[in-house]
């Protein structure tokens, strides 16, 4: 159980952290 | 004795590895090597 957690966890962050990246670089027009 | 907290932080690596150079591949397949989203 705590692995599945561990696992569905790392996606979250993973996706959020990518997300949170990518609307920046956007903002600031570098991407 | 496996830590529980590692194994799935390398678990969730695989996918997220296959899926970014999946994503990256398409851009570069339709758009040829420019990331002009």
């Amino acid at each position: 159980m705590p692995t599945i957690t561990s696992y569905f966890g790392f996606l979250l962050a993973s996706l959020i952290f990518t997300l949170a990246l990518f609307i920046g670089s956007s903002k600031i027009r570098l991407l | 004795m496996i830590e529980a907290l590692p194994s799935g932080i390398v678990l969730g690596l695989i996918p997220i590895t296959s899926a970014g150079s999946s994503v990256t591949a398409y851009l570069q397949y339709r758009r040829g090597d420019q990331l002009d989203i």
